[in-house]
């Protein structure tokens, strides 16, 4: 194969306009005329059989087209392929290829979404904003929509169920049910591919995102000014503030946790695709994609649908709020808690042992508060066993629940639904030093 | 193939097989010393005496009940409760559940009833605090030493429910749970500063709480954002660090191996 010199005109020719014949069909004018104020890329419109890279090859075509510049190839030995359709200037398909996908139609018909919702509006929701920046074609607005009705219910379904949790262990419930790795393997469960690189020629049917292109991460809530007196930990981030910044899982907006994180070792590398970063990029554009079909459903079928979509398809999945605590000192706080409550002190008190003087003895301590049990724990250290049972007392505190099927507020939205009855919800978390 | 499989059978009837048994025995039987083991020797001078001594009888709460009650065993218990099962005593006042099961207010809450049992875990009549005398110390680890529980004055000065099981550590839990108000002064409060500043060696954290009894969190609390000289710190440092200069790798790794267990422990890894 022939590889292509570099003239110094290039640049100056990669910059010119469109040109006025690469228009697409009469019907997508209208799309079309919307995407010219977007710099588009000429350059993409032919593809050589070579080895060259793309953006020269066929940055060369465009400018034989112009202006003949013979650079010594031989085009009857070298002619170019195909001659890609027009649409493969644009940055994602044309809405009315929706129609036309069986990708597309047969997403919408495994996800069992109403008729109400047109192709056309799912194809949108699968053009993340880094394969095109246009705000009229990509999921931004549908996702801002889907996340905002998804995180309020998971909050207000959170709170009714479990009045009891600490902030902290909200936030982590939180995004277990909608944060992006959740919604991720979401959108992979409902059988959502990526195309390996957007552009207009691709089936929209496919997801559509760049894991190459550097796009500012979309956080929805309030921001802070200056993300780096936080972390350097001149301005305080405690629970209250970040209640009032911060978005809905108390994380930083554009503050990535993610740079914190260890690189992985070339052997832990090797058992993952792609770098921190693609993956990273895949995760948000696959959650986003999900934020977005809710968002649709929620906008064509209005809200008792979006609600039931939401209960399908998110809060459906089994999380062990259990797991998400972490304890400092559980015995003090399990104190502090009986002083609160007028509880009787909690005692730890022996149940049952066996092998006190054997290496491996078993130990079954009991909390008591008066006469009543709070908790009680198995452990091989009368120590351990009783942190562990005062962590179990507390957890079965957190955790109390009024039952499964617990009304929430946004049943009253229903026309007909029964009176409210104020719901139970904790004085709040339990304060010691 | 057959051979092989019948030689291989008849191979530890013969005489040799049967003396290097004997003599690997003997071997053991001399190398392991009484010390080893916390609760004697595992071996005996004879097979008869070595069996006979280790024909310990059943844990008597597996024994044959006398009350011809279908009673479940638990010892250890199979599973652990679930943390998501309230206890009664922490369901709200609005709580249905609690007003359905009124009686529960008079008894115990728990399905449970300890009564007084023979084995070790339910010996009746204890006051808080006060070990049964037939319970062993507690095995502490290192080969030679024990840990022997030292008998805890009661802190309540009350005698405890003796229906229930006994307390494991009553001192600790009745430190944390204070009723009394303190009588907390901003003048004292000021003077704990004031020492702090003056003489960290000397007024200690422990040491104040002592002198002004208090606890020693409320030390901390009242000396918290005061800075000292940088000499204390630098002593602390150093007088940390020559201590852990004399650990060897085994005591490192084990003090190491006990940080990172409580760490699990209450993470609920453990």
């Amino acid at each position: 194969m022939k590889r292509l010199r570099i003239d110094p005109r290039w640049p100056i020719q990669l910059a010119r306009p469109v040109p006025a014949g690469a228009a697409p069909s009469c019907c997508s004018q209208i799309h079309a005329a919307l995407r010219t104020f977007r710099p588009d890329q000429p350059f993409r419109a032919v593809r050589h059989q070579s080895t060259s890279a793309l953006t020269l090859d066929s940055a060369l075509e465009a400018a034989a087209a112009d202006e003949p510049y013979d650079d010594g190839t031989d085009h009857v030995r070298f002619p170019p392929l195909e001659r890609l359709p027009n649409a493969t200037k644009l940055p994602s398909p044309l809405p009315e290829r929706a129609l036309t996908s069986a990708k597309l139609a047969a997403l919408h018909a495994r996800l069992s979404l109403p008729q109400k919702l047109p192709l056309q509006t799912l194809a949108r929701a699968l053009v993340d904003v880094s394969a095109d920046e246009n705000p009229l074609f990509n999921n931004v607005n549908l996702a801002f929509v889907g996340q905002t009705i998804t995180h309020y219910h998971v909050a207000e379904w959170l709170m009714c169920r479990y009045p009891r949790l600490p902030m902290t262990i909200m936030y982590a419930a939180m995004k277990a049910y909608a944060g992006d790795e959740i919604l991720h393997s979401v959108a992979r469960s409902w059988g959502v591919e990526s195309a390996a690189e957007p552009g207009g020629e691709v089936d929209p049917g496919l997801l559509q995102f760049s894991m190459y292109k550097p796009v500012s991460h979309i956080g929805f809530g309030y921001g802070r000014k200056d993300n780096s007196q936080v972390e350097q930990g001149r301005w305080r981030r405690g629970i209250a503030n970040r209640v009032l910044f911060d978005d809905d899982f108390g994380e930083q907006i554009g503050h990535d946790t993610r740079k914190k994180a260890q690189i992985p070792t070339s052997s832990q590398r090797t058992f993952s695709y792609g770098t921190e970063e693609t993956r990273a990029a895949a995760e948000r554009a696959h959650a986003a994609a999900v934020r977005a079909v809710v968002g649709s459903v929620y906008a064509h079928c209005g809200r008792e649908a979006g609600k039931a979509f939401i209960r399908a398809h998110i809060l459906s999945r089994t999380i062990d709020v259990s797991t998400l605590f972490e304890f400092k000192s559980p015995v003090v706080e399990l104190a502090r808690l009986c002083q609160r409550e007028d509880f009787e002190p909690p005692v730890a008190r022996l149940l049952s042992e066996t092998g006190r003087l054997s290496r491996t003895p078993v130990f079954v301590v009991g909390i008591f508060s008066g006469k009543d049990k709070l908790g009680e724990a198995v452990a091989g250290n009368l120590d351990h066993a009783r942190y562990k049972a005062a962590m179990n007392s507390l957890k079965s505190w957190y955790l109390y629940s009024p039952g499964e099927s617990v009304r929430v507020p946004s049943e009253m939205l229903v026309e007909g639904s029964k009176a409210w009855e104020p719901t139970y919800i904790d004085i709040g978390e339990i304060i010691h030093g | 193939m057959e051979a092989h499989l019948s030689a291989a059978l008849t191979a530890p009837a013969s005489g040799s097989g049967i003396q290097q048994l004997i003599s690997a025995s003997k071997r053991l039987a001399i190398t392991a010393s009484p010390a080893a083991a916390p609760g004697g020797a595992r071996f005996k001078s004879s097979t008869s005496r070595t069996k006979r001594a280790l024909n310990v009888p059943p844990e008597p709460s597996f024994a044959k009940r006398q009350d011809k009650t279908t009673g479940i065993i638990f010892n250890p218990p199979s599973s652990s409760p679930s943390v998501f099962n309230t206890p009664f005593k922490f369901l709200p006042k609005c709580d249905p559940r609690r007003r359905a099961n009124l009686p529960s207010l008079f008894t115990l809450s728990t399905t449970t009833k300890f009564g007084p049992t023979t084995g070790l875990a339910g010996p009746s009549s204890i006051t808080i605090g006060n070990p049964p005398e037939s319970v062993p110390p507690l095995y502490h680890g290192g080969m030679k030493s024990y840990k022997f529980q030292k008998p805890q004055p009661n802190p309540l000065g009350i005698k405890d429910d003796p229906t229930l099981p006994p307390a494991v550590d009553p001192a600790a839990d009745i430190a944390r749970y204070r009723t009394e108000k303190l009588a907390v002064t901003p003048e004292m409060v000021a003077e704990i500063r004031r020492l702090r500043v003056e003489d960290p060696w000397t007024n200690s954290g422990v040491a104040m709480a002592q002198r002004f009894n208090v606890s020693h969190s409320f030390i901390r609390y009242a000396t918290r954002g005061i800075r000292v000289q940088k000499e204390y710190y630098d002593d602390l440092k150093k007088w940390k660090e020559d201590k852990q200069a004399r650990w060897g790798p085994r005591r490192r790794q084990a003090r190491e191996d006990r940080a990172r267990r409580l760490g699990m422990l209450f993470r609920g890894e453990l």
